[in-house]
């Protein structure tokens, strides 16, 4: 099982940390092959057939044409770059070699190797290697060096950070790009592995290294600059690297960078973990193991400490001040954490003895470890050594031995490689040791002072910890010397014996010791136990419930520890537990409970249940916790899961244990694997979705300042609106939606009233106009008047407004492939045009954002229109006054004046005048329609094509600070006037509620303006920085560009609602045509997700107007706030920006859900809104899981907006339930993205999206790949040790790596 | 993939295969380029041959009887020979199709003239 587990761990880890990175990889072209490497290939004899397995990009592939070259890679996507270069190329894995035996002249492996999980991989791959070389043939073998002069690594095991290099120059720490890396250390520095320590240094290091590693670590919380050192620090490396992994991705769960609340978890899972654990503990060892215990979880404590960013002291010291993203992260296996007790050992069986020896994990002890060992393992060894020693057990006799002695180790392990040799280079390694010892018992003892409190529960934890074993990944020959094991005891004995005193110093450890040690004083442990409990639940209802999950986890884990230890010393633990039963609260599973009231039938039950329940747990640990256990499982290295098993009494339990968790781990780990990566980006990611939101917040903002503004103006905004409106829906309609046809017919009836569409519907507009000029005449005779020019100048130019729509339409077309199509279909009918033109413009936004140069004017003309609208938006809500009230009538009429001047001054300001002047023509042609509602539509269908024309044409930047700006200053002159026009006109009661929604609509706006300028910043600032990369953000942009043309239009439409309205007759017709026009607008903007975001906006606007201005300020304030919030978060990345997308594709859904409903129901609109965020929340999460979902998610958002759109009656539980499925999908491709599976397409599309955006914005996604570095020396063990039939020929340093060339010799055995 | 790379590939690795060679070949989509002829390369590579394999390879993809049944003695100085065993080895591509194993009939699709020899992890 372990065997098992193991394997599924390193191979989780590495899909996770290795293969899914370079599918995601970046690969730099530049990277040049290494000197030695090419000069390796360049002196094979010509005719060789030599095989780079791992070649990545293929690099060495072509360095030598006299031979045959073959590309050997796991990852596709690498192995397809190289054979783009017309490479022969193999999709193999180094551990099963598609070769057959002897068949390759040469192999190389550069940088391969050391990305297997175990050594006992890394052997195998060797060995792999070297079965498919011919005897004489040459491999060269390349790993990462844990001694480089630019990086450190605290642990053999580490992610190392890699960031997508800014236009490739910039590349971390990369194999690809190694030669960057490596450059500062090209120069090849002979060495042997095995000159450099003497003996009689070792054994000083032996006896000091507990107390140096203790003091290492106080010092690292002390003095943050002394982790520098690789070796002293190594050993509270692991640990802490373990921890600070998994609060990094706690932390990018979060969305948060710095995660105090992590710190509380940790400690409390880890407390309540080693208190069951301690209490767990049988009496026999329990001195010495709690002991031991202590001193290890004291250096958890300590490491706990630093990390938690909140913490204490020690937080100071540790890289937790650095940036995370360039710290790599080290990894232990939690086996090696938690291990540190020795318990387990001492239960070990021989049988996992012998299971572990294969995995190497004493070998990794024993060379390369040595140093790290020493520093990190070898407390925790030596413990545990003396721990067997004094427990009694033969087992742990035999572990000693076997760990002593290599000789029993390699039988044992069936390995008959081992060497003395691996004697030397520990002793090289004590010489360090030896100098830190002295230092140990201070620092134990402050340690110790320090955490007192801690330590009882670590004491507590320690016992628990007997389960697991400290093993590190790079264990490597522990089996050496029993001298300095005796050393190592001795020194450990000390210590102990110091803990012991600092223990006995508090009452808590005291009765803990004296229970523990007194097989009868099961009535003190119970105590203990009611007191953990006690403390347990205090923890549990007051932490979280992931928390409180952790924590039972803990427990589960604890009782399962408990079992094995009962098994071994069934003495005390069980039976003092039992008997607390009743209150232990450790594992909700009712063992407990059942077990409290009599002993013996509990300790039955208890050990029953206990491991029922430990199983259960541990299952449940795993899911539950999914992401914490994830990140924690990932880190954990397969090793440990032999060791687990306690030997004696607990092998049925334990097994079992270990079974329930192994198929459940690999599973999360998987899961988790892949995320982890991701959400490490995540994090980043979640700012620049922010900003994203930010865009469409500006247009939201516009919809107000519009919507204000049509309350005012009575016709002509009411005309606008609802030609946009229902050219948008029909649009949309035509395209997707079959129930649409109400509208379009309607449209289409209108425009057969016009027949010709666009002459008829300028005639239209000249009626229209005439009704209004008519109507305003009533009111102001000389606002009427300006009208009246305004209209008959429009009247006049019949032709631009023609002109101009056709001119826009092959401005559309120019801009849109899709042209041709536009063209041939809009001139038969004008519906075909608005149906088509929706399309096309949308497309047009998107392609037209390609073009530049159209854009620009395009950009402009739209920047004039949407001032425009505003305008007579504004002076449209007088003017609907003016429908109730004369007075209010006068003031519309001057506001429309007053726009009408604006207008003129804006076309005359405007450098084109064709484009304004059909903007103008639109305004007048809206105004025309507010009468003629059915004709407005086509004019203002084509008006809005060309505006969408246009609008994707403009560049956002500018289009929005313009626009901002433009609102801004109407938004003042609209509030002066509203406010002039409500004081003069003196509404009588309707006025009050008028007046009081006006100035609250205006302090909305003005926020809104507000935003819309930070956002316009902030679109500035994106379009300067991704100006190359920015299509993406550029179409954003355009989406949201649209969006403010939409909303605008919507706006139009509600002003032509309230038209309508004061028109009571046409009212419910028209409003619910409106109605219908939006929703459709809507869901056809829902189609377009990308380009919809502003959509929401719309429909709310739309609801709103429908119902009360005040709600839809209300609703665009709540969507400005969220947009805001987004855009505050600015990690802009496409990520972020799908998520919104997806985010507002729901909204809009809902909005447009809520708009039809809202006319009834205005708080629906609300609640939409507010779920719409939430579903946009939660589709940011989702997003953050995996980066690759970013494209599915958009798609599934997308495919959701259009079911919804489809349904021109849409309804809550559908729209949400097609969200919830959307973000479902997205979830789903998570997981799926996580294993690995990703869809190239998807996952390339959001890779590059947020490369980009990360480049752009700043929040670069980071990648983690798994290392195992190599200490020097280490890989030359492996291959003497290990590797019978390679002969190292040379070893040397480059390129911050070991590199070894080795010749493959034929191997007689007798 | 090149019939050079066949000529070394086995399907060895796969759990209860003892030999694995050679793998068969079924090709969807086979290409011929055109590759520099270097005698001495050739008749450097000839001794690294399986040359049943490669005979077989040839007849199944190429010409049949393309290539003898048995290596010729002396080959390194027949360039008729050679530029055939130049052909067959480097300028006949597989760009699609299957490897099978011999023993157990596992295929490994080749796309792109990328054979993807991964096995799955319980296949090892």
């Amino acid at each position: 099982m372990s065997l098992d587990e193991r394997v599924a761990r390193s191979v989780a880890l590495e899909n996770a940390y290795v293969h899914d990175v370079y599918e995601q990889f970046y690969d730099n072209p530049h990277s040049r092959p290494w000197p030695k490497v090419k000069t390796f290939l360049e002196n094979l004899e010509p005719g060789s057939i030599v095989c780079d397995v791992g070649c990545g990009n293929g690099k060495y592939l072509n360095v030598n044409n006299s031979i045959f070259n073959i590309g050997g890679d796991k990852s596709r996507r690498l192995i397809t770059v190289a054979r783009e270069k017309d490479n022969e190329v193999i999709i193999l894995d180094n551990l099963s070699l598609p070769f057959r035996d002897s068949s390759l002249d040469a192999v190389i492996s550069i940088a391969v190797v050391h990305h297997l999980a175990t050594t006992e991989r890394r052997i195998n791959a060797i060995r792999e290697l070297a079965r498919v070389l011919r005897i004489g043939g040459r491999i060269i073998i390349s790993v990462w060096a844990m001694e480089q002069s630019h990086r450190k690594f605290e642990s053999q095991d580490v992610l190392v950070p890699w960031r997508r290099p800014k236009n490739l120059l910039d590349t971390p720490s990369l194999e690809l790009t190694s030669a960057t890396s490596t450059s500062e250390e090209d120069g090849c520095l002979p060495y042997n592995a095995y000159t450099q320590t003497s003996d009689t240094e070792s054994s000083k290091s032996f006896k000091s290294k507990i107390t140096l590693k203790r003091r290492n670590r106080r010092q690292k919380g002390i003095n943050p600059g002394r982790h520098s050192s690789p070796s002293s620090s190594s050993l509270s490396s692991p640990n802490e690297t373990c921890y600070s992994f998994v609060r990094r991705a706690i932390q990018r769960l979060a969305g948060g960078r710095r995660v105090s609340m992590h710190k509380p978890w940790f400690l409390e899972s880890w407390t309540a973990c080693h208190k069951e654990s301690s209490s767990k503990r049988p009496k026999s060892s329990s001195k010495l193991v709690i002991e031991k215990l202590e001193l290890c979880t004291m250096l958890m404590i300590n490491h706990l400490y630093r990390f938690d960013p909140g913490g204490i002291p020690f937080c100071e010291c540790c890289d937790c001040m650095e940036n995370i993203q360039d710290i790599p992260i080290e990894l232990r296996r939690i086996d090696d954490e938690i291990v540190v007790v020795g318990q387990r050992r001492k239960t070990f069986p021989s049988s996992q003895l012998i299971n572990d020896l294969p995995t190497g994990g004493f070998k990794s002890r024993s060379l390369t470890n040595i140093k790290t060992v020493e520093n990190n393992n070898t407390i925790t060894t030596m413990l545990n050594e003396e721990f067997l020693n004094n427990v009694k057990d033969e087992e742990n006799t035999e572990l000693i031995k076997e760990v002593v002695e290599p000789e029993v180790t390699e039988e044992v392990s069936g390995r008959h490689l081992s060497k003395p040799k691996l004697v030397k280079q520990k002793q090289s390694i004590c010489e360090e040791d030896a100098d830190e010892a002295l230092d140990q018992p201070t620092d134990m003892t402050n340690i110790t002072r320090t955490h007192s409190s801690l330590l009882k529960t670590l004491h507590l934890t320690n016992r628990r910890s007997s389960v697991p074993k400290q093993r590190s990944l790079n264990e490597e020959l522990m089996s050496d010397r029993v001298q300095e094991r005796e050393r190592v005891r001795q020194n450990i004995q000390k210590q102990v014996s110091l803990n012991e005193e600092l223990i006995y110093q508090r009452h808590t450890f005291e009765s803990f010791k004296d229970s523990i040690l007194s097989v009868s004083s099961s009535k003190r442990f119970q105590l203990i136990k009611t007191g953990f409990t006690n403390k347990i639940r205090n923890s549990t209802t007051n932490i979280e419930k992931v928390t409180g999950q952790s924590l039972r986890n803990g427990f589960a884990r604890m009782f399962q520890n408990w079992k094995s230890s009962e098994g071994s010393t069934p003495l005390t633990p069980k039976d003092i537990l039992d008997p607390k039963g009743g209150t232990i609260v450790i594992t909700e599973d009712g063992v407990q409970k059942d077990s409290s009231q009599k002993e013996s039938i509990e300790r039955r039950s208890s050990k029953e249940d206990g491991s029922d329940s430990s199983k259960d747990s541990s299952l449940q640990s795993d899911t539950s916790v999914d992401s914490e256990d994830s990140f924690a499982s990932v880190i954990f290295v397969p090793k440990s899961n032999p060791m687990s098993p306690t030997p004696l009494s607990s092998d049925p339990t334990s097994p079992k244990i270990k079974t329930s968790s192994m198929p459940t781990s690999p599973k999360i780990r998987q899961s988790s694997c892949p995320t982890s990566p991701r959400i490490k980006q995540m994090p980043l990611t979640i700012y620049p979705l922010t900003k994203q939101l930010s865009s469409p917040k500006p247009t939201t903002k516009q919809e107000f300042l519009e919507k204000p503004f049509l309350g005012e103006k009575d016709l002509v905004p009411m005309k606008k609106p609802p030609e946009r409106c229902k050219p948008l829906a029909q649009k949309y309609a035509v395209v997707q939606i079959p129930e649409f046809k109400k509208t379009p017919t309607r449209s289409v009836q209108i425009s057969n009233s016009c027949n010709t569409p666009i002459n008829q519907a300028t005639k239209c507009q000249i009626i229209s106009s005439n009704q209004e000029t008519e109507e305003e005449d009533k009111t102001c005779g000389t606002r009427s008047e300006r009208l009246k020019k305004i209209r008959d100048m429009l009247n006049q130019s019949p032709g631009f407004g023609i002109k101009a729509n056709k001119s826009n339409f092959p401005l559309i077309r120019h801009s849109s492939v899709t042209n041709g199509k536009i063209s041939a279909e809009p001139l038969p009918k004008l519906v075909s045009l608005e149906l088509f033109n929706p399309e096309t413009d949308d497309k047009d936004s998107d392609s037209s954002a390609i073009s530049s140069p159209d854009s620009v004017d395009s950009i402009v003309s739209v920047k004039s229109d949407q001032k425009k609208p505003p305008e007579e938006n504004k002076f449209k809500f007088p003017t609907y006054k003016n429908t109730k009230q004369n007075k209010l009538l006068e003031a519309a009429a001057g506001v429309a004046s007053s726009l009408d001047e604006a207008v003129t001054k804006v076309i005359k300001t405007s450098p084109k005048l064709s484009k304004r002047q059909v903007r103008t023509t639109d305004v007048m042609s809206i105004i025309k329609r507010s009468y003629s509602f059915e004709t407005t539509p086509l004019v203002s269908n084509d008006e809005c094509i060309n505006l969408w024309r246009e609008d994707g044409n403009v560049h956002l930047k500018d289009f929005a600070e313009k626009l901002s700006e433009k609102l801004l200053k109407e938004i003042d002159e609209y509030q002066e006037k509203t406010k002039r026009h409500l004081d003069n006109t003196s509404l009588e009661n309707i006025n009050d509620p008028y007046i009081h929604r006006l100035s609250n609509e205006l302090d909305d706006l003005s926020k809104l303006s507000a935003e819309i300028k930070k956002q316009n910043e902030y679109l500035a600032k994106l379009s300067e920085s991704e100006s190359s990369f920015n299509r993406c953000a550029v179409c954003k942009n355009y989406d949201c560009k649209c969006g403010f043309n939409r909303k605008s239009r919507t706006k139009a439409a509600n002003a032509t609602r309230k038209g309508t309205d004061t028109v009571p007759d046409e009212k419910s017709k028209n409003s619910t045509d409106n109605i219908k026009l939006d929703s459709l607008k809507m869901s056809h903007t829902n189609e377009s997700c990308e380009k919809d975001r502003c959509t929401p906006e719309k429909t709310s606007a739309s609801s709103d107007s429908d119902n009360v201005l005040k709600f839809s300020c209300k609703n665009f304030v709540k969507l400005g706030n969220s947009t805001d919030s987004c855009d505050s978060e600015k990690g802009s990345s496409t990520t972020s920006m799908v998520s919104m997308i997806s985010s507002t594709a729901v909204s809009m859904n809902l909005l447009s859900e809520s708009s039809i409903d809202s006319m009834s129901s205005e708080r629906t609109n609300t609640e939409f809104l507010e779920r719409g965020d939430e579903l946009s929340s939660s589709g940011r999460d989702s997003h953050e899981g995996s980066t690759a979902s970013l494209a599915s998610a958009t798609e599934s958002a997308i495919v959701p907006a259009r079911s919804g759109g489809c349904k021109n009656q849409f309804k809550r539980d559908k729209r949400i339930t097609s969200s919830a499925s959307s973000l479902e999908s997205s979830a789903k491709k998570m997981p799926n993205c996580a294993k690995g599976k990703i869809l190239d397409s998807n996952s390339f599309s959001g890779t590059s999206q947020e490369s980009l955006i990360s480049e752009n914005m700043g929040g670069e996604i980071t990648y983690h790949r798994y290392y195992h570095v190599f200490k020097e020396g280490e890989l030359d063990q492996l291959i003497e040790k290990y590797v019978e039939n390679l002969h190292i020929i040379s070893s040397y340093y480059d390129h911050a790596s070991w590199c070894i060339v080795a010749e493959k010799v034929q191997v007689w055995t007798i | 993939m090149k019939l050079l790379t066949h000529n070394m590939l086995t399907s060895k690795c796969l759990k209860g295969v003892s030999v694995g060679y050679p793998l068969g070949i079924n090709a969807t989509e086979v290409t011929t380029s055109v590759v520099d002829f270097d005698p001495e390369f050739i008749s450097r590579l000839i001794p690294k041959l399986e040359w049943h394999a490669l005979k077989q390879a040839s007849d199944i993809i190429g010409e049949k009887g393309y290539l003898p049944e048995a290596l010729i003695a002396d080959y390194e100085n027949n360039e008729e020979f050679l530029k055939k065993v130049h052909h067959a080895l480097l300028e006949i591509e597989v760009v699609s199709g299957n490897l099978v194993c011999p023993e157990t009939g596992r295929s490994f699709p080749i796309n792109n003239g990328i054979p993807n020899m991964l096995l799955n992890e319980d296949e090892v």
